[in-house]
């Protein structure tokens, strides 16, 4: 066991290495950098002395230098901790992560919480009643849930609460608790604000795992165990949950451990882009979009190398629960 | 004993069939899978191929009537007495002097009858069939009427027309970049899990590697390096396949997982046995028993391929105008000001809805119906 | 010990599907008596299982009960003395708490396929813990106010109890090492260790009467013989009823006191093992006999087999169902009448024209 996961680990990474090169290769692949877009913005507001100023960024952040000698830099310094700087923010990179990532954790956490909360239920009582009207009022919702994209959704949500509700939906904070210190008052405005962006990062969350959830279960209840269960007595609630759902969660249980952890990073950073939401999402768009260099890649990395761990602690859970896995 | 002979069993029920019937019998039963499917011919036949006719105006024509309203449909004529003809009120322009912003209202005076089959902007149907009918229009000799159903954008072009043509490519890019990926991923899939060994390692790896990346970043960076200069059917053609490589590893991996699967079982060695090559093995006994799933698979990833496409031409990185797909329509949507001001330009987003709709509707009931055997 | 058990009136199971309905079970009537094995063969899809669960209530949708009566006869104690309560089953809510304790307590039940009948992620004492948690109790004596008085009481059994109650179940079965295999997994275990399991946990419950659903069908022949000797060894010790389903005429043989011969829903003949075997009567048991392939015996002759095909459950045969295959068809009879339930020997039954006087 000590092993796979030692192996397991090793391998992680190896593939953050390469993902890091390959993500600092992405990222330049659009022709020019970061500060040919403020070369164009400095000269159009007439400044004269634009093209020296560049040249001054330039050697400071060191983007004269070849891009293999950057990375070089670059991935010496991370595994110091020293993650570079951000380019637009002309702050380190730990600074902008750390403000970020805690508000980024609470959103996913909330988000996961809420469609496992709302899926299984629903999943169960889907498969249990099959063809049900129910049954198949929800197989139409999460079909629209799975539909509808997440930013679009964020931006008709907008729309309502404008109009309809009059109220101001962005941000995860009311002005005035913006910068104000924690207290019971500002966590009770941070949940009400919460609810939004949880809700719409829930929505296609929970309408595919419903249907998982009701196609393995379905599955499961058509095997020959559950009529045992049944033909031994057991209560039918019992039979459903404590023996076909306990065998039908299992690849859930894989999927939450391979989402879970990268979402505490990227959320869906569309979402959070255009409800303009204090989590890292937004951030990392715009630093991929305007090419602020070290922050992008740092994120990424970061993202990758959470997926991984993900799936890593995904696997070793689901060979927890099933006795009939084995770890190679 | 007497001898005689079995009664004729009643010749209008087989009792026994062909599998591919036994599919079909399954899926009919399933009333949502019908809808889906007819949906989805519905949508290819008219934004794919007959989208001239449908649509009243051209792509780009623009009219004086900058981010008008949808016009409502009424039954009179143009005197305002009832008729059968459906027709649509006219649109006066009138400025909003608080927010010093133009807009229209609609002008009951103003009554513009609706006639079918008119002749319009001439085109040619299925690309070589020259005609000018359209399906529907205002009266050709009457210079001010105008039908916008959906409203107009703010160049004043028909928001019906373009969602019309914007379906072409974006159902096209579905379809197309699906294709593309089935046979990529099955190939490569049957390739992987049935040599395994090296080759497989090294498709595993290279399908995580590029799973493992986000797929924002990899998107955002690969439609960014498409140079602007190109022509935009390039474009187009690069966002498939650009769409396909990121999206083929996981096609490949489940139809590695079904060919492992299936590789030990004994008609495949029955089959070796009598001197099948591998690649007779590989295509005609392995992947016709992957057919069923992947066919389901394939279906139900076409929504994800449209989803991706809208998504990346939202954020301004996908397709480009002139290229107007659903995605383009929306990147025109995009900010808290156009939703207040212009609202009938999210019409977009129920048509979005309805493909993916009907295409997870068509892929589950393929799915329910590919196992015919199992469940109720 | 001629006392009887489950009393099994004229059921008929219906099951309403698109194209129409299915008479599963047409019609059958017949008695398991304390102590005794009742042997049920037919062909594939002729209704012993159904007919199976419906004595526990578990008949799948779409199925119906649409007619007849299950009686179970049940012993209770009342005031000291032992009294017989009948408990009308197809009259219980299947989802009731009166079934419940039926089923797995009073009468349990074991499947084809003992894999897939376990539940893969819990272990067998797990299994055997929870069924016995569940129905057995244990009599726990109070004192009263006044030392005279005891009252009977009960509660459930404990964790720990419940595994020791498992390990002497596995022994019982005849499952080398118990303490240890108490904790094994389905899969960790071969065909016929996971049908002992089975045993074991149905018969941790000491029930009435064991359901045994065609339980070796899916085993080999060895390992058959061996659960067939189980299964006779216990039922001498708890004296408990069997009901054995099975379209395998060697086993029943060597298993049923008494037998009936199923055919599309109905009941085609019942008498003692031994009579069905040597006299049959029915034309549908003579041809299962003789299509019995006789080893050693040299014969120029192809093998027997009934000819025709189970007809469409859409379009049954008009008349007597089986006449179109039967060796002994009467043209003008068969095929118009449908011929009742006759009694043709002491204690041995038929339904069939020949021997009705028509």
């Amino acid at each position: 066991m000590l092993a796979y996961i030692a192996r397991r680990l090793g391998y992680i990474l190896i593939m953050l290495v390469l993902v890091s090169f390959v993500s600092f290769l992405i990222i330049e692949l659009p022709p020019g950098d970061f500060l040919t877009q403020k070369l164009q913005e400095l000269q159009a507001r007439g400044d004269r002395r634009a093209e020296m100023r560049i040249a001054e960024y330039r050697a400071r952040y060191g983007l004269d230098k070849p891009l293999l000698e950057r990375y070089w830099i670059w991935s010496t310094h991370f595994i110091k901790g020293d993650f570079g700087d951000s380019f637009e923010f002309e702050r380190p990179v730990t600074e902008i992560i750390g403000q970020r990532a805690g508000m980024s954790a609470i959103l996913a956490i909330s988000t996961i919480t809420l469609t496992w909360l709302l899926a299984i239920p629903i999943g169960v009582y889907s498969a249990t009643h099959q063809y049900s009207i129910g049954d198949q009022i929800t197989t139409i919702v999460t079909f629209i849930g799975l539909g509808m994209p997440g930013f679009l959704l964020a931006l008709i949500v907008l729309f309502f609460a404008m109009t309809v509700l009059g109220q101001e939906v962005g941000g995860l904070f009311s002005r005035e608790f913006q910068d104000a210190p924690w207290s019971f008052a500002k966590v009770v405005d941070l949940l009400k604000h919460l609810w939004i962006p949880a809700f719409i990062g829930a929505v296609t969350g929970t309408a595919s795992l419903i249907r998982i959830m009701r196609g393995n279960l379905l599955d499961t209840l058509g095997q020959p165990f559950v009529e045992a269960a049944r033909a031994r007595g057991l209560k039918e609630r019992t039979v459903i949950w404590k023996h076909a759902v306990r065998v039908a969660i299992n690849p859930l249980i894989v999927i939450l451990g391979s989402e879970a952890l990268p979402q505490i990073i990227a959320g869906n950073a569309l979402v959070a882009t255009v409800l303009n939401l204090p989590t890292l999402g937004p951030v990392y768009v715009r630093a991929l979009q305007v090419q602020d260099m070290y922050l992008a890649g740092t994120v990424l990395v970061f993202i990758v190398g959470m997926t991984m761990i993900g799936n890593l602690l995904a696997d070793l859970t689901l060979a927890a629960l099933d006795p009939r896995i084995r770890l190679e | 004993m007497a001898e005689q002979k079995v009664p004729e069993t009643n010749k209008k029920r087989q009792i026994s069939q062909s599998y591919w019937s036994l599919v079909w019998w399954k899926f009919k039963k399933n009333k949502l899978a019908i809808v889906g499917g007819i949906l989805i011919i519905l949508f290819y036949s008219i934004c794919g191929l007959f989208a001239e006719f449908f649509a009243p105006y051209t792509l780009d024509y623009q009219s004086d009537y900058l981010e008008a309203r949808p016009q409502p449909v009424v039954f009179k004529d143009e005197e305002g007495n009832f008729s059968l003809r459906p027709a649509v009120y006219g649109l006066e322009e009138k400025i909003d002097q608080t927010l010093r912003k133009r807009f229209y209202e609609v002008n009951r005076t103003k009554i513009y009858p609706i006639y079918f089959f008119v002749k319009a902007e001439p085109y040619k149907l299925l690309g070589f069939i020259p005609t000018d009918i359209h399906l529907f229009g205002t009266d050709p000799a009457d210079p001010e009427a105008h039908v916008f159903l959906f409203g107009t954008d703010r160049l004043g072009r028909d928001l019906f027309s373009r969602i019309i043509y914007g379906g072409r490519l974006s159902l096209l890019i579905g379809l197309l970049g699906q294709i593309l990926t089935f046979t990529l991923g099955m190939v490569m899939g049957a390739i992987s899990g049935y040599y395994g060994g090296v080759t497989d390692i090294i498709v595993q790896r290279l399908t995580e590697f590029v799973g493992a990346f986000p797929d924002i970043p990899l998107f955002m960076a690969l439609a960014a390096a498409i140079p602007v200069t190109w022509s935009p059917i390039l474009v187009y053609f690069m966002l498939t396949l650009i769409l396909v490589f990121i999206r083929w590893g996981g096609l490949a991996r489940q139809v590695r997982g079904l060919i492992l699967s299936l590789r030990e079982r004994e008609y495949v060695l029955a089959a070796r046995s009598f001197g099948a090559s591998d690649a007779r093995l590989m295509f005609r006994h392995l992947l016709p028993g992957t057919l069923s799933h992947c066919i389901v698979i394939a279906t139900l990833m076409i929504p994800g391929m449209i989803l991706s496409e809208t998504a990346l031409s939202w954020l301004g990185l996908g397709l480009r105008p002139p290229l107007t797909s659903w995605g383009v329509l929306l990147q025109e949507v995009s900010s808290v000001r156009s939703i207040r001001f212009a609202p009938w330009l999210l019409t977009t987003v129920p048509f979005v809805l309805l493909a993916v709709l009907s295409f997870n509707m068509l892929g589950d009931g393929l799915r329910d119906a590919m196992d015919p055997y199992g469940g109720r | 010990m001629s006392e009887p058990l489950i009393e099994v009136k004229d059921l008929k199971v219906q099951f309403n599907v698109r194209d129409g309905i299915i008479h599963a079970v047409d019609g059958a009537t017949f008695t398991i008596n304390r102590g005794q094995t009742l042997g049920i063969i037919g062909e594939s899809g002729c209704g012993k299982s159904v007919t199976a669960k419906a004595i526990l209530r578990m008949v799948p949708r779409p199925g119906k009960v649409t007619g007849g009566e299950i009686l179970y006869h049940r012993r209770i104690k009342s005031n000291g003395s032992e009294i017989t309560d009948i408990v009308n089953i197809t009259e219980l809510d299947p989802d009731g708490e009166e079934i419940r304790k039926i089923r797995g307590g009073e009468i349990g039940m074991i499947f084809q396929e003992p894999m897939s009948s376990l539940t893969p992620v819990y272990t067998a004492g797990s299994h055997i813990g929870e069924a016995v948690g569940l129905h057995r109790l244990v009599p726990i004596r109070k004192v009263g106010a006044q030392m005279v008085e005891t009252i009977q009481a009960h509660r459930r059994i404990s964790k720990q109890e419940a595994r020791e109650i498992a390990i002497d179940m596995l022994r019982r079965v005849g499952i080398p090492k118990p303490e240890q295999r108490v904790d094994a997994y389905p899969h960790q275990l071969s065909g016929g260790q996971r049908q002992r399991v089975m045993i074991a946990i149905a018969l941790s419950c000491e029930p009435k009467m064991l359901i045994a659903d065609e339980p070796t069908t899916a085993l080999d022949v060895s390992i058959e013989a061996q659960i067939l000797d189980i299964m006779r060894e216990l039922q001498e010790t708890v004296d408990m009823a069997i009901m054995f389903i099975t379209h395998n005429l060697g086993v029943v043989a060597e298993m049923a006191e008494e037998i009936c011969v199923m055919y599309m829903g109905k009941i085609v003949e019942r008498a003692s093992a031994v009579e069905i075997f040597y006299e049959p009567q029915h034309p549908y048991t003579r041809a299962l006999l003789k299509s019995i392939p006789h080893v050693g015996k040299k014969s120029r002759e192809r093998l027997a087999s009934i000819k025709g095909m189970v007809p469409d459950p859409f379009n049954l045969p008009s008349g007597c169902v089986f006449h179109p295959r039967c060796p002994e068809y009467m043209p003008g009879k068969c095929d118009r009448i449908v011929p009742s339930w006759t009694q043709v020997g002491e204690n041995h039954w038929a339904r069939c024209l020949l021997y009705e006087g028509v």
